[in-house]
């Protein structure tokens, strides 16, 4: 297997790949390396679970922006409050990643109702493509996936912010035809934990069964937000309210 | 009477030795469209025959384009590459899955609905072309995932 560089080199020149190259270093470096510099006390005391990617040890609060849901409705960053969110960021004429992605967090999303029925979780397909991911065409997307999926889409500035915060890239080709450009994006499940913050990003090669093991993980992690949501609402009246959409 | 049963004869023995050169398609599949979606990926097994062959361009009459592409993963990243051309080495099992190799198909004229057959050409450097039917499955079902949806043994 070609290093990085060189597969990025192939696909978009060497200009372009040793930008991006640099770009996935910064990104997952940041991500990683936060928790050694930080001087903000760990909400706890045992190091973070292993995983198929990576856990923060330190939740990271993403930056204010507003998106834009699936039924054309402004969504801004505080709606992920409430609830454990799954993001995977892609495009709606993405051939073959994109649908597996989805067919995957389909049966992800079985597994967790079963095993985890009172954790509240909500499914995002967010499209780094708004130019042609109009509100509608993300909606029967993905609710061809599940019903209960939700599609979010927003400005370009807004979705590289809230993509490289996460520890997610994305690269949309310039000059080529309208309908048939193919972006490159990174194909990981995000974890953002009730407070809207980043807790966790899960890595390719993505499998169902390992996913709801890793999420298990990293809800058990934690333990900081049960006695938080105590504090204010009760993890019950949390999963019933979300429940219902 | 002979020299027909004799040509005859030849012939089958002819085509048998062209068939067992050529590569075999096995499991062919293309995933049915969600709505308004004008992409689709096609899925198929290679057995190589007797001799290493290539698998050089494919084409359909319901996509402006196929493609042979290659998804890879890179440090979380997802790449798509274009491949000239799909090696398949002789008496190999070359395997085209999600998340892996497929057939791209851009513009498709219309949607691929799950229980109709969808016919690609395939173009092989040595084997010449060789008409294939798709079926087009709802990947969404479950015993179809199961068959075909695990790509955790990949890269």
């Amino acid at each position: 297997m070609p290093a990085t560089t060189e597969i990025l080199k192939m696909r978009f020149g060497a200009r372009w790949a040793l930008s991006l190259a640099a770009l996935v270093a910064l990104t997952v470096g940041s991500l990683v390396g936060r928790h050694f510099v930080s001087n903000a006390p760990a909400p706890s005391a045992t190091p973070p679970p292993a995983i198929n990617g990576y856990v923060l040890e330190n939740p990271r609060a993403l930056s204010p922006a507003t998106l834009v849901d699936d039924q054309g409705a402004p969504f801004p960053m505080t709606d992920f409050a409430g609830h454990w969110s799954f993001v995977y960021f892609g495009y709606t004429y993405c051939p073959d990643v994109c649908p597996l992605s989805l067919l995957e967090l389909a049966a992800v999303k079985k597994r967790l109702l079963a095993r985890m029925p009172d954790v509240a979780v909500r499914y995002y397909f967010v499209s780094v493509d708004p130019a042609r991911d109009t509100p509608e065409r993300l909606h029967s997307y993905v609710a061809y996936f599940d019903s209960d999926f939700r599609g979010l889409t927003g400005s370009i500035p807004e979705l590289t912010q809230f993509a490289t915060e996460t520890g997610s890239l994305f690269l949309i080709p310039e000059g080529q035809d309208k309908d048939s450009y193919l972006i490159t994006h990174s194909s990981n499940m995000t974890v953002l934990d009730p407070t809207g913050k980043l807790a966790a990003v899960i890595t390719p090669p993505h499998e169902p069964e390992n996913i709801a093991t890793d999420f298990a993980k990293i809800v058990a992690y934690r333990s900081d937000l049960s006695g938080l949501e105590a504090g204010s609402r009760a993890p019950k009246a949390i999963a019933k309210s979300n429940a219902s959409r | 009477m002979t020299r027909i049963v004799l040509a005859s004869f030849l012939l089958a023995l002819g085509g048998a030795a062209a068939a067992a050169g050529a590569p075999r398609v096995l499991d062919p599949w293309i995933r049915a469209t969600p709505p308004q979606v004008t992409t689709a990926a096609a899925y198929l097994t290679l057995e190589g025959g007797e001799t290493a062959d290539r698998l050089t361009s494919a084409k359909t009459n319901v996509a402006a384009k196929v493609e042979i592409h290659s998804t890879m993963q890179h440090d979380g990243m997802t790449l798509m590459m274009p491949m000239e051309a799909l090696p398949v080495p002789a008496r190999s099992t070359v395997k085209l899955a999600p998340g892996a190799e497929h057939l791209m198909l851009t513009g498709l004229k219309r949607a691929l609905t799950p229980g109709e057959t969808v016919t690609i050409t395939l173009q092989f450097e040595h084997a010449g072309a060789m008409d294939v039917a798709f079926p087009v499955v709802d990947a969404r079902a479950e015993d179809h995932a199961e068959q075909h949806g695990d790509h955790a043994g990949h890269h």
